[in-house]
């Protein structure tokens, strides 16, 4: 049966009306669409007389339906929809067509405009026929607010409904509430005191009960509707806490750490932690961190680097040690052969050098040794139940270490006869000299850590011998000592020696001749020692034989820029006689007698790049060729001892290495755990370490509360790039170098080569950290707090907060100046900013409310103010006018006169602007009482000319130029967007203009209100305002929000999905897809069923129907099939 | 450019995002090449595959969706499933013989009017380089 449709068109003045051509689609639309009983045009349909005509029409004609051409139904549908119902029809029977923003407003031909327009229209006829009545439920609105943004709008805002009665979440991204207004001094134009103004407001938000500040928050999303919001929240840690600090501020004169104070606008520096200003809300200190530095990321122990580096750089040597230990026992080891990961990514590498971390590190260790003392934390209650460590390397030792801390009865295990794994025979001695790693070792002793040596575990001892003698958990850490095979023929031979058998059997030759008082025997290598590989492994090898008085070739199939070993180990093999042979692989051991004569190679190229991303060597056909040997090395990589393994009962992976859980390092047997190069390969000390803390905690988490630690939450990232005041922080020292044993004492020895840091380099090296966290949790205020206030462990929290409705208060930056170079702003110190001027006024500021010259602190004797820096500009993108600047000027001038009588002040504008209540009045008194001096017209250029700046510009009133002489410059810099408006915006689904300032849903009747219903506007964040203007925003937000929560109910549209049951084949594709689980599988029925409660109307579940069962509601597949037929139709 | 032929571009958008920057792009008249037809739809996810065949079959000669960026999904989640369908139908159509470039899946935030303008003019330009869209009927 066909429906009676009236179709309106509406012309909106000229909106629509100028570009389509509205009559000729209205009389078009008349003659071709059957079902159009009638279709009209009219200047304003969104009128009274307008919405008559629809009224009347469906009175008169009997219409069932109908269409409305005009602007976004995001702006009209409510209206159009109120004027049916009025005249009885059901508000679904309607349908909107925007042909004004998606249409007349952004078209440029007429006619194409018209054609979209008519074909809009048509597909809006086509959908409407399919529509049917429908109902809306109501909905309860949650009657609480979230205020996002803690400056004057928000604050206004907030207090309003709070003292409506409403709960109200005040999110700020700042340690304090406030906001701009915070920074300024006195208001225009009656010159009150911003902050006496201010602060009753902050305190009384502070201690509002209904108020709730989240400061150091963001929003990150939203979910729901009006009435019923639910939004996350991601908050950063105060690391101080509200409720113990009492602001004694004992905490700020221990910190190392100065950066430049946002707050004072980089006019002075403060601490990471501190309080802005005396009055701050919240009134309590707190820290600024800006996450995990990249050297302490990239550590896979995790060392708090920055903390220790700091700590080093002032001379607290004994605190850096423990901070290292806090996940690194073994310093003066680490600071020998770590492969530092930390260095590459530091920081100040991108300014010169990267500190020398690992350097410093070892002068800590080395300081402790040479004092023959051993700090630790205190070790904790002893606890019964015992624990077994099998292998003594690195993670063993390791978690030796923390759980002997933790008070556990701690044995390790050990086959070889020495301790120390792959750092006692796998390290030479002249890298990493025995007696350091031995003093360490012993270190752990003390803690009663009790080593037992050649104790094979699987053999001598088993998991049941041990359980059996009561240790309660085990720590699996037996390394990686065997070499992986060449697969090349004559490998058999006498003479053929395994890499880390030749490290092993040197290394415990030495151990064992040192306990008995002589010369280490030389181990059985020749003459001529050739060595495979391109590792540390390959050219600890060949150091080795070098010292041993071999002569020793490397043998390397691709070429040195591929080599794994590290640069410096290589440039130290060859200044110690090495020989390389790039691009050669080994393909036979020659062999007379039964031992080896030779070594055939084969010539390689680089062919394509592998999975490494390293380019692949490619044999190159008959270019092989020998070289003499009597002893090949082949040191190309390790592998576990598998038939050890096979013993266990333990779950192993592919390459046969024990298999764990990444996080906890357990097995597949409970209460074992493994970690270090058994579970990852051939990895390096510090991971092994890194595994030995991480199983100490699962372990002692798995004895003390059973089952497995939960896993702790990642901190943010240290933004990569340098940043400017980075740089500015960095103190002019050069990297240390370390001293090195010349290569002519090297020969026919094993003494250590890198002869470690003097105290004073140590120290030079900690003052080098440009400290890019912020807080570098060096932990000096943690001793410092009386009231224990301070927790550096806090992380981010994560909320969902469910409210009713949102107030977007974010606010304004301010231009950045330097974006007009010729005006030397960042170059000259006494060139500032309007809003540092403020700072220069303010009582609570760096000079205490003097106007001084911040280049050498004298009283300028005269002041040029240039207006319309980041306004009004074309050029610089900003085209609008910031709307205050004139008035801050005149107010500052009148300040400064204040100040310095004598003063005399200059004014460059292009137009004044003092549209408000008295600002006329007061500009005026600016010209004429203060005495400025007013020059219409641009700035071109400021300089410094002997001590004063000259500021060139033009007086385009009297068309000449003009050059005026300053003491200082004040550049009244415009308001601009926040910088990271666009978060804001994704997270609130909120739209901005070009500028980044939030677009309000009317400009003349919908300032504060959005696009989203029960999301409203308030403050800067819309556009540039002043104070005044923010507070009203503020009140008129707070009353939408309030007439909300008056209303008590929202109707929430009927939009949701419906199961066509007789179409629904019981599939259950959509069960899986719904995000809200509203889709549930009928078990009786054996079809889909949808929850209205929990639907949201997404339609995902109808979309991926295969019989096209589900529909929305309104948004049938019908429905748009028609509407597609429609448009496409004309 | 100057070319007689206009193509007709069916364009879903999603209601919170894609649609209101849409708007946006109106109120700040972002000049758009008059091609593109809107369909408002609640979420990008919302769009059956059958919508889009539909269009085709009706004579558009291109289609676009547009839905919230990755993460940002007003249904939490309905995107990524828009995103996981585009990726078979975009097989399916090419089978069909639709060519590569005649159907979009864009991301398209609220706050993101100038990139609507820009996708919306771009689109039309390629489209209309690639020329009338006509069913090509398989052999057999």
């Amino acid at each position: 049966m066909s429906k009676k449709i009236g179709v309106y068109v509406c012309q909106c003045g000229t909106n629509i009306g100028g570009k389509v051509d509205v009559a000729k689609i209205a009389e078009e639309i008349e003659t071709e669409m059957g079902d159009v009983v009638v279709c009209r045009h009219y200047k304003y349909m969104c009128s009274e007389p307008g919405q008559k005509l629809i009224r009347d029409d469906i009175a008169e004609l009997g219409l069932d339906c109908v269409v409305e051409a005009s602007c976004s139904p995001k702006m009209h549908e409510p209206t159009f929809k109120n004027a049916v119902a009025q005249a009885g029809m059901n508000p679904y029977m309607f349908e909107m067509v925007n042909i004004r923003e998606h249409c007349s407003w952004i078209s440029e031909n007429p006619d194409l405009a018209t054609k979209k327009a008519k074909d809009l229209v048509r597909g809006g006829i086509a959908r409407v026929a399919h529509h049917k009545p429908l109902t809306g439920t109501r909905k309860p609105v949650t009657p609480s607010a979230l205020v996002v943004g803690g400056g004057i709008a928000g604050i206004t805002a907030a207090l309003k409904i709070a003292k409506a009665g409403y709960k109200v979440y005040m999110v700020e991204k700042e340690e304090i509430v406030g906001g701009r207004m915070a920074q300024f001094d006195k208001t225009f134009p009656t010159l009150d005191c911003a902050g006496c103004t201010l602060t009753p407001k902050t305190s009384e938000v502070g201690r509002h009960p209904n108020i709730e500040i989240l400061t150091k928050a963001e929003v990150t999303g939203v979910s729901g509707f009006v009435g019923n919001f639910t939004v996350r929240v991601r908050q950063q840690p105060r690391y101080v806490s509200e409720e113990k600090c009492t602001g004694c501020g004992d905490c700020q004169g221990v910190c190392p750490i100065d950066v430049v104070s946002d707050f004072e606008v980089g006019l002075s520096n403060r601490h990471p932690i501190s309080r802005p200003f005396p009055q701050a809300i919240p009134n309590t200190y707190s820290i600024i961190r800006s996450g995990q530095p990249p050297c302490q990321s990239a550590c896979p122990a995790g060392v708090n680097v920055v903390g220790y580096m700091n700590l080093t750089g002032m001379g607290k040597y004994d605190e850096a040690l423990a901070m290292v230990r806090e996940r690194m026992p073994f310093a003066a080891s680490c600071g020998r052969i770590c492969f530092h990961p930390c260095e590459a990514v530091c920081k100040r590498g991108q300014l010169d050098d990267p500190l020398a971390i690992c350097h410093t590190k070892r002068f800590l260790g080395d300081r402790e040794l040479a004092m023959k003392s051993f700090s630790h934390p205190p070790v904790k209650e002893a606890k019964a139940e015992k624990v077994a460590i099998v292998g003594a390397g690195p993670a063993g030792l390791s978690a030796a270490y923390y759980l002997a801390l933790e008070g556990y009865p701690v044995t390790v295990f050990e086959k070889l006869p020495a301790a120390g794994g792959m750092l006692m025979v796998g390290i030479p001695e002249y890298r990493l000299p025995k007696e350091i790693l031995n003093a360490e070792i012993e270190n752990l002793k003390t803690l009663g850590v009790e080593i037992r040596t050649g104790v094979t575990f699987g053999k001598d001892v088993t998991f049941e011998s041990l359980e059996s003698e009561g240790y309660r958990s085990f720590f699996i850490a037996t390394g990686l000592h065997k070499s992986l095979s060449l697969r090349i023929e004559g490998e058999e031979t006498q003479g053929v020696i395994g890499g880390t058998d030749l490290l092993r059997d040197t290394a415990l030759e030495q151990v064992k001749a040192k306990a008995e008082g002589k010369e280490p025997a030389t181990p059985a290598i020749g003459k001529r020692v050739v060595v495979i590989g391109g590792g540390n492994v390959a050219i600890d090898c060949a150091r080795t034989c070098a010292r041993l008085g071999a002569e020793v070739v490397v043998l390397y199939r691709r070429t040195r820029a591929e080599m794994p070993a590290w640069d410096i180990e290589v440039d130290e093999a060859e200044k110690e006689g090495v020989r390389f042979e790039f691009l050669a692989a080994p393909t036979k051991v020659i062999s007379e007698n039964g031992k080896v004569t030779g070594l055939e190679y084969l010539r390689m190229e680089l062919g394509a790049p592998d999975d490494s991303g390293r380019r692949r060597p490619v044999p190159m056909e008959g270019s092989e060729r020998v070289m003499d040997a009597d002893t090949v090395v082949p040191a190309i990589g390790q592998a576990p001892d598998t038939s050890f393994l096979e013993g266990l009962g333990l779950d192993v992976e592919r390459w046969g290495t024990i298999r764990t859980e990444e996080e906890t390092l357990v097995t597949s047997r409970p209460g074992v755990f493994a970690g270090g190069d058994c579970t990852l390969g051939a990895a390096s000390f510090v991971e092994a370490v890194a595994h030995g803390r991480m199983a100490a905690e699962s372990i002692h988490h798995y004895l003390a509360h059973g089952g497995l630690r939960p896993v702790k939450p990642v901190e943010r990232s240290v933004p990569e790039e340098l940043t400017q005041e980075e740089r500015d922080r960095a103190r002019p020292i050069q990297k240390q170098r370390m001293p090195h044993l010349s290569a002519e004492k090297r020969g026919g020895n094993f003494h250590e080569v890198e002869l470690g840091f003097t105290q004073e380099m140590a120290k030079a090296e900690g003052e080098r950290c440009l400290s890019c966290s912020l807080c570098c949790q060096c932990g000096e205020c943690v001793k410092k707090c009386g009231p224990g206030a301070i927790d550096l462990t806090e992380t981010e929290k994560i909320r969902e907060i469910d409210v009713g409705a949102i107030v977007v208060a974010t606010g304004i930056d301010i231009f950045d100046a330097k974006k007009y170079p010729e005006y030397g702003f960042g170059r000259y110190p006494d060139v500032i900013t309007n809003l540092q001027f403020e700072r220069l006024c303010n009582a609570s500021g760096p000079t205490g409310g003097k106007v001084l010259k911040p280049s050498d602190g004298t009283v300028p004797k005269s002041i040029v103010f240039v207006q319309c820096v980041g306004s009004r500009d074309r050029a610089k993108g900003n085209e609008y006018c910031s709307k205050v600047c004139c008035m801050i000027s005149a107010k500052q001038l009148s300040i400064f006169k204040h100040f310095s009588p004598d003063g005399q002040a200059y004014v460059f504008y292009i137009d004044n602007r003092a549209g408000g209540k008295g600002y006329e009045e007061f500009l005026r008194r600016a010209i004429e009482e203060d005495g400025a001096r007013y020059i219409r017209g641009r700035v071109a250029k400021i300089f410094q000319e002997r001590d004063k700046l000259v500021v060139r510009g033009e007086d385009s009133l009297a068309g000449v130029p003009v050059e005026v002489e300053a003491d200082m410059v004040v550049l009244a810099t415009g308001l601009t967007a926040q910088t990271d408006y666009m978060t804001v915006a994704r997270a609130l689904n909120l739209s901005t203009d070009r500028y980044g300032f939030f677009i309000e849903s009317h400009p003349k009747l919908g300032p504060v209100e959005t696009s989203l219903s029960g999301i409203y506007l308030a403050g800067g964040a819309q556009g540039p305002k002043d104070i005044p203007e923010s507070v009203a925003q503020g009140g008129a937000a707070a009353a939408e929000a309030l007439s909300l929560f008056g209303m008590g109910e929202v109707e929430v549209e009927p939009t949701v999905a419906m199961v066509d049951s007789i179409r629904c084949t019981g599939c259950r594709t959509c069960v899986g897809l719904c995000a809200y689980t509203a889709v549930s599988f009928d078990e009786y029925t054996k079809t889909a069923s949808i929850n209205e409660a929990l639907c949201q109307g997404c339609g995902t579940c109808a979309a991926a129907c295969p019989v096209a069962a589900i529909g929305v509601q309104h948004y049938t597949p019908d429905q748009v099939m028609a509407q597609i037929e429609g448009i496409l139709g004309g | 450019m100057t070319t007689d032929y206009e193509p007709k571009i069916i364009a879903f958008l999603c209601n919170w995002c894609s649609y209101v920057a849409a708007d946006a792009a109106g109120v700040s008249r972002f000049v758009q090449l008059p091609n593109v037809r809107v369909i408002r739809v609640f979420c990008s996810g919302m769009v059956d595959p059958g919508y889009v065949i539909k269009a085709f079959a009706e004579g558009a000669d291109a289609v676009l969706v547009a839905g919230c960026h990755p993460g940002d999904c007003h249904y939490i989640s309905g995107n990524i499933k828009a995103m996981r369908r585009a990726a078979l139908l975009d097989r399916l159509l090419t089978e069909m013989g639709v060519e590569k470039g005649r159907f979009r899946l864009e991301w398209i935030a609220a706050s993101e009017s100038p990139k609507y303008a820009e996708v919306i003019n771009e689109m039309t330009r390629s489209v209309q380089k690639l020329g009338p869209f006509r069913v090509q009927r398989c052999a057999g």
